[in-house]
């Protein structure tokens, strides 16, 4: 199985997925998105929940328009690999946190306050902090 | 026939029969570059896709060829794009473990490249017409 972390090689690309995504909201239903890590094959792997949103064209044009604007801006930071259901995740060799909404390690959250994030973007709202199991 | 075309299918024929004789890693190579080849035709055959390449930044002719595809994929689809997006992620991770680490590839695993790069190959066919 390959090596799993939350330990983002970059910081400022992991705040830019988490500002954009905290940003979406329809009809009161917000798109919730957990973060995972794995630095075997340098892949950013997102759970987005609920499923059905993304059957709504207007949220699958933003996941689009987010994965694009993340490889436009950092083309050499790792992929990024969406999933609506945690077994297809973990299928993948990722350990995905059980908890719902956005989980942030504590030194990952250090790593972006410390300076390597983006300086521009606030954390969203609402992020957890929570240790590492 | 493109000859990128020829390589690509030469590339699963290849893939099957190293599959069969239980070279799984390999398969999973075969499978990867398969779609590779299919991605270099559609950057030879349209403008946009070159154009992107061009100014891609990124390292490496991988990451330039997806990257390029993927704008030009999203204003065809945005169904296609992400299903895309995920399948060749997938693909390239399994054939970084193949190529690059001391894991070996499970027969599952080579069953699930091959699938992954039908998928992708027909995807792409079905959005460029090729």
């Amino acid at each position: 199985m390959p090596e799993s972390t939350t330990i983002p090689r970059t910081p400022h690309a992991l705040s830019y997925i988490l500002n954009t995504l905290s940003l979406w909201k329809v009809d009161n239903k917000e798109l919730q998105a957990t973060y995972q890590y794995t630095d075997l094959t340098n892949t950013h792997s997102l759970l987005l929940q609920p499923a059905s949103l993304l059957e709504e064209p207007s949220f699958l044009k933003k996941v689009n328009a987010t994965i694009l604007k993340f490889y436009e801006l950092f083309p050499n930071e790792g992929i990024i690999l969406t999933g609506t259901n945690k077994s297809s995740l973990i299928k993948n060799g990722l350990t995905i946190l059980s908890k719902e909404g956005f989980h942030l390690s504590v030194e990952m959250m250090r790593l972006i306050l410390s300076g390597g994030g983006d300086k521009t973007a606030d954390i969203p709202v609402g992020i957890e902090v929570i240790e590492e199991i | 026939m493109s000859n990128y075309q020829l390589k690509s299918e030469n590339s699963i024929t290849a893939g099957v029969l190293l599959q069969k004789e239980e070279k799984y890693d390999n398969s999973v190579h075969c499978f990867y570059y398969a779609c590779i080849q299919m991605m270099i035709l559609i950057k030879e055959t349209n403008p946009i896709v070159q154009r992107n390449f061009d100014r891609s930044t990124a390292l490496g002719i991988h990451q330039q060829l997806i990257t390029s595809i993927m704008p030009d994929l999203n204003a065809r689809s945005i169904v296609d794009f992400l299903q895309f997006n995920n399948e060749i992620q997938l693909l390239r991770n399994l054939r970084v473990i193949g190529d690059y680490r001391e894991i070996l590839i499970t027969a599952n695993e080579a069953i699930e490249a091959s699938l992954l790069s039908e998928n992708i190959i027909a995807l792409l066919r079905r959005n460029y017409l090729i």
